[in-house]
């Protein structure tokens, strides 16, 4: 009774609850929220407190002194901790109700992996709970990204999706409002950063953070070997001597880093085609694949995925917050036709 | 394939679009295309598409082509192949077709949403209307009280006699109540008549004062609330002389009214301007505060025994006392009759109502 009293003071909310950011959409006001799913948790005197959360936290990543630890409670698109992140989700969305002069419980709808087992998906429906929403539906990451790049989903004909995340590749054929076959690897942008410390590691003999990686990987990686050649400097520290040495890396270094991840992703979106149905493949070599998600902005992955499959690959508009928007439109398709449409459990 | 709705046909740029469909963005890309000497076929080639796809694109034929998802892709991969912006070519053609991606994010259920609103709304005001009810109902039942119910009947009451008692203080000395209402109400009347004929208000007050013990009851007329009023400053004035002079003593207004030369209306403690005189004597220590009819605090102070207070303000006049149990209160000369319970000690008047 409470709870739908605070409700009404409640908006609904679209969470695209990423190993790498979460994003919150609200409809009519769009993408609200844009944060790093990281926690920052204090420890004093034997009671654990959430330090900071986002932005905040994840600058303290590798960064903190021994009584706060910044961890990132998912891992692989699923839930690693349960109640650090069901703090994160409960600062989150007071954030976005910052206005409100009631505690908000909001009906949520969580984006899942189509992989996750229930256990999984049960654990981040009782975290959405748990951090005060009234209800909570989940929605596959492919269809939600799928919804949000704008594929007609609705038709009868084959549309694929290929969304990476932080955690997770999702890869999916949708057709008819219905996921006809659906992958997901537990490959993403993570994946790529370590591949690229790992290099650094092995062939300068210098250790580099995650945040570090994940500067080179926006900056100069690329999946395709292209005509210019992009440089960075970085520093690190030397594993032989144990003092940081500065050096300097290239696009074409990083992009045999990111080798043996790519080919994880090549080879599972090659697997999806092979398994559709001939009629949707059909559809799909004509019109082509999408890519969504923080990995699609990997320079040049669409060539290289075009180059591998010999199809036409299109990275959809704004692929980050494809899957917080697609899940927002999902939920007033749902809202209008029924809460089966899309939830699953 | 899926048409959009409500695209143009090729070369069908409208003429008030801006600089960018200058040059579509079919003819762009085609124009790049010859530039590098390339063919139709060995471009579809190089994207993966039909070449039937790449003419559409050139010649700007939206119709055959699949939706604008996969229409802003081709475009921008062909403008990659061909080393030119292709976020040139995307907003041009948004421009063309009117499928912006801000468009794209809300489209589905924007009468759902304000629907959503207007019941929000309704509730809210249902809400509202529950709490005025419910503030309602507690005034109710804090009026039901019966500290402050006995308090009020008292006071009215004492309302309701203060007209005739000028004299009578039922506690100190019971002087024959009977006469006393039909003398009021004969005053009363008087009073109007009084009234009405202005020249000598003096006589007519005096006239009251002598009748009353010899007018019956059943010759008593109506009297309104006015009249009401305007009688108990006519037969009041004269208590405070006789009967309790220590009462009227601190009210300054009381002695300038003794002399007959003054209207008697004007003059007398319980005035028809709406006021009237309320006494408070403390046998113990008691905090007080009187308001007047807007709410204003006239009084406030801690009394101890043995003091006294009147003052004057207009009716109605809420007296809330700390301690009931050690005031004797008395409203235009007339003792306010009320109870207190053993555990609530505070007590709440309205005299004048």
């Amino acid at each position: 009774m409470l709870k739908r009293l605070r409700g009404m003071f409640s908006t609904d909310l679209s969470i695209d609850l990423g190993t790498a950011n979460t994003l919150i959409y609200i409809k009519d006001r769009g993408i609200v929220l844009n944060e790093p799913s990281v926690v920052a948790i204090r420890q004093q005197n034997g009671q654990k407190s959430v330090a900071a959360v986002g932005m905040d936290a994840k600058r303290m990543l590798g960064r903190t002194p021994g009584n706060i630890t910044a961890i990132r409670p998912l891992k692989d698109g699923v839930i690693a901790d349960f109640h650090v992140t069901e703090k994160m989700l409960q600062h989150f969305i007071h954030k976005v109700h910052e206005n409100s002069f009631i505690s908000p419980s909001p009906r949520v709808l969580v984006c899942v992996p189509c992989k996750s087992t229930q256990v999984e998906r049960k654990a981040i429906k009782e975290s959405a709970l748990g951090a005060g929403a009234r209800e909570v539906y989940l929605i596959e990451e492919a269809m939600a990204s799928a919804i949000g790049a704008g594929l007609p989903v609705e038709e009868a004909s084959g549309s694929m999706v290929v969304d990476i995340g932080g955690g997770t590749t999702e890869i999916a054929i949708i057709s008819l409002n219905g996921i006809v076959y659906s992958d997901s690897v537990r490959m993403g942008g993570d994946k790529f950063d370590e591949a690229i410390v790992t290099y650094v590691r092995r062939n300068y003999g210098s250790l580099i953070g995650e945040a570090t990686a994940e500067r080179i990987k926006q900056e100069i990686g690329c999946a395709y070997p292209g005509r210019e050649l992009l440089e960075i400097d970085v520093r690190g520290r030397n594993l032989a001597e144990g003092i940081p040495r500065s050096f300097t890396l290239n696009s074409n270094e990083i992009l045999e880093a990111l080798q043996e991840p790519l080919s994880q992703i090549v080879s599972a979106v090659k697997s999806a085609l092979e398994q559709s149905p001939p009629e949707l493949a059909s559809d799909i070599a004509e019109r082509g694949l999408v890519l969504t998600g923080g990995g699609a902005l990997l320079r040049d992955l669409d060539r290289l995925l075009a180059e591998e499959t010999g199809l036409p690959v299109i990275v959809a508009e704004d692929p980050l917050t494809c899957v917080a928007r697609g899940g927002g439109k999902a939920m007033e398709l749902m809202d209008k036709r029924g809460f089966d449409m899309f939830s699953v459990d | 394939m899926t048409a959009l709705p409500g695209k143009p046909a090729s070369n069908s740029v409208q003429s008030g679009s801006d600089q960018l469909l200058a040059v579509s963005p079919g003819e762009k890309l085609q124009r790049a295309r010859q530039a590098r000497k390339l063919e139709v076929t060995e471009m579809a080639q190089r994207l993966n598409l039909s070449p039937g796809v790449v003419r559409a694109l050139e010649a700007d034929d939206y119709r055959i082509l699949p939706n604008a998802t996969f229409v802003k892709g081709y475009l921008r991969s062909y403008a990659r192949a061909l080393e030119i912006n292709g976020d040139e070519l995307v907003r041009a053609y948004e421009a063309i077709t009117g499928c912006s991606e801000a468009v794209k994010v809300e489209p589905i259920a924007a009468p759902m949403i304000s629907d959503t609103r207007r019941n929000q709304r309704k509730v809210l005001l249902a809400l509202g209307l529950l709490v005025v009810l419910g503030a309602g109902l507690w005034i109710g039942v804090a009026e039901n009280d019966p500290v402050s119910d006995a308090a009020s009947v008292d006071s009215s009451s004492a309302l309701e006699r203060e007209t005739g008692v000028p004299a009578v203080d039922p506690v100190a000395e019971h002087v024959n109540p009977p006469v006393v209402v039909t003398r009021s109400q004969s005053t009363d009347a008087e009073v109007i008549a009084s009234v009405e004929a202005t020249d000598e208000p003096v006589e007519a007050e005096s006239t009251t004062v002598n009748e009353p013990a010899l007018v019956p009851v059943e010759t008593v007329q109506p009297v309104t609330d006015a009249a009401v009023q305007g009688t108990v400053v006519e037969t009041v004035q004269p208590v405070p002389v006789t009967v309790e002079p220590v009462v009227s003593a601190p009210v300054p207004v009381a002695p300038a009214l003794s002399p007959a030369a003054e209207p008697a209306a004007a003059t007398s403690p319980a005035t028809t301007d709406g006021t009237g005189l309320v006494n408070l004597r403390f046998q113990g220590e008691c905090w007080v505060e009187v308001r007047d009819r807007s709410g204003r605090m006239v009084f406030s102070a801690l009394k101890r025994a043995g003091e006294e207070e009147t003052l004057r303000a207009a009716i109605p006049i809420h007296v809330k006392l700390g301690n009931g149990d050690v005031v004797s209160v008395r409203y235009n000369h007339q003792p306010v009759n009320f109870t207190t319970r053993p555990d609530r000690k505070v007590v709440r008047l309205t005299l004048g109502e």
